[in-house]
């Protein structure tokens, strides 16, 4: 912890270097993830897209530090990723509020962790809270909350801290299509502000190739890396993109990459 | 206002208002002595003699200090236990022993093997309502910490927490509704752990007070110690409700428990 390595020239943020995981199964190993090989540059925004099931959040998790590397190399800032690291944010599935915090106080829980003074905190909380739009629900608990404002929530908790990796487990899978739009422009809004990068899992095409720089295909599950595809679409992006004929062609590109060669496992699969 | 909350309890009051019609048929029109059934009007004198000269009062505050007591070292060794044993899961196996023979055997007998290890007094008191609150409390306990989100630990590993930041921001406030449902159970059981041990050798309590007022056929007073009884254990129980309605607000379901009543 107290050895500092400075990035070096080049470098990407994150390298994942032949990740590989397996669950013991009755002694017979059960690979979830296999051989996974690909960099994140700093600034730029990753999708990881597969179907449900598939791995993708297990990934993520490893990523975050929460399950320990057990086959391949994962580098973080230079340095092999171990444990959670202060500087990557993870954003759940569900917002995952502590539902006796006021909407405040969620955001503030990453600096008061971090023994920031209670005035300081409160006042980079406001800033997140602002910067999300909620203004007016600083006190509000978040049973009281709907599910895009939770999930805003989230994002401002996990931002507030200044990470330079954000981690995204299919946030917006449980919102409704209209809220999970707004919440894409909400998102890029905070990432263009933020310019931190980000990793997000999901099993949407659309939400990958509106949203990323890049995308990366995973199979069916055990996930190895089917299409590392770069998409071509200036930014700002706005809703148009989806309805031109480069952004038919891509989703084509990973339809084709998902279902090309169908593992033997696939039909036992069934999504969470 | 006044009317509307009485028209609310209006079922209460009449179950309320009948069964002292009852008892005082009962102890009017049968000829039965008093020593066996006073009556209400006996019993609300004998009341009224022992408010003015102080004598429910100081056994009354005697049960109460042995009963808070208690409560406090149940509650000191059960939630720091209860922790370990969230944590360190071959603890619960190694302990299981024990605490299955402290449940299994009756507080009521090992009262008096305890007075014959610390004396009548006040500690014996309250090391009986501490072993009968220890158990509910360490269960509980071990319950709350046990049924929090796995997502939630997640959160505070990502945050970097240190152990004691994740007992105070996280173990704690989420384990607090389970532990509050066992002070709830515990606060009334203490009654009856002090009232037990009073009874078994003491020379000052409620429980105390009942042994001595039956000695003297003064069958009045020993209603008067019981209905002193009843009143400390609702007020406990009120009091931790209150708390867990103060502390727990954020659960949706709280609030409305507490307007549940009794």
């Amino acid at each position: 912890m107290a050895q500092v390595i400075l990035p070096r020239q080049g470098e990407p943020l994150l390298s994942v270097r032949g990740l590989s995981l397996a669950y013991e199964n009755d002694g017979d190993p059960f690979w979830v993830l296999q051989d996974l090989s690909f960099n994140v540059e700093e600034g730029s925004f990753v999708a990881i897209l597969g179907p449900s099931g598939c791995g993708k959040s297990t990934l993520l998790r490893v990523l975050a530090g929460l399950l320990p590397v057990p086959q391949g190399e994962v580098r973080f800032d230079g340095a092999p990723l171990r444990e959670p690291h202060p500087d990557i944010g993870l954003v759940f599935q569900h917002a995952n509020l502590l539902p006796w915090r006021t909407v405040l106080e969620n955001i503030t829980l990453p600096l008061e962790i971090r023994g920031i003074s209670q005035n300081e905190a409160q006042r980079r909380a406001r800033e997140m809270v602002a910067l999300i739009g909620l203004q007016g629900f600083e006190n509000t608990l978040p049973r009281d909350l709907s599910g895009g404002m939770a999930q805003r929530v989230a994002l401002a908790r996990a931002l507030v801290y200044h990470p330079r990796l954000l981690l995204l487990d299919e946030p917006f899978a449980p919102l409704d299509a209209l809220t999970r739009e707004q919440m894409w422009g909400e998102l890029l809004r905070l990432w263009t502000h933020t310019r931190v990068t980000i990793v997000m899992v999901t099993h949407s095409m659309t939400e990958a190739l509106v949203l990323a720089d890049r995308v990366l295909v995973l199979s069916p599950r055990p996930a190895r890396l089917r299409l590392t595809l770069d998409v071509p679409f200036p930014r700002p992006r706005t809703e148009d993109i989806r309805y031109t004929a480069t952004f038919g062609t891509l989703v084509q590109r990973i339809r084709e990459a998902i279902l090309s060669v169908p593992s033997h496992n696939t039909r036992q699969e069934k999504g969470p | 206002m006044v009317l509307k909350r009485l028209g609310h309890y209006l079922p209460e009051t009449l179950a309320v208002l009948l069964g002292l019609g009852l008892w005082w048929t009962l102890s009017v029109w049968t000829d039965l002595p008093t020593f066996i059934l006073p009556t209400p009007m006996d019993v609300y004198r004998k009341a009224l003699y022992a408010l003015t000269t102080g004598l429910l009062w100081r056994h009354f505050w005697a049960t109460l200090v042995e009963v808070l007591l208690g409560l406090a070292l149940g509650m000191s060794v059960a939630l720091p236990l209860g922790y370990l044993m969230h944590k360190f899961t071959p603890l619960e196996r190694i302990l299981s022993p024990y605490l299955v023979a402290s449940q299994a055997m009756p507080v009521v007998a090992i009262a008096p093997l305890l007075i014959i290890w610390f004396g009548p007094g006040l500690f014996s008191k309250v090391l009986i309502c501490a072993l009968i609150v220890f158990f509910p409390m360490l269960v509980n306990t071990v319950v709350g910490l046990g049924n929090i989100p796995e997502e939630w630990r997640d959160l505070l590993r990502v945050l970097h927490a240190s152990w004691w930041q994740i007992l105070w921001y996280l173990e704690w406030p989420a384990a607090l509704p389970v532990i509050a449902g066992g002070l709830r159970i515990g606060a009334t059981l203490s009654v009856i752990g002090a009232v037990v041990g009073e009874f078994v050798a003491a020379d000052r309590g409620l429980g105390f007070l009942i042994n001595a007022a039956r000695g003297r056929y003064d069958t009045a007073m020993v209603f008067v110690a019981l209905a002193a009884l009843m009143l400390m254990a609702l007020a406990l129980y009120g009091t931790v409700r209150l708390l867990e309605g103060r502390l727990l607000a954020w659960q949706s379901n709280a609030t409305s428990r507490v307007h549940q009543g009794l």
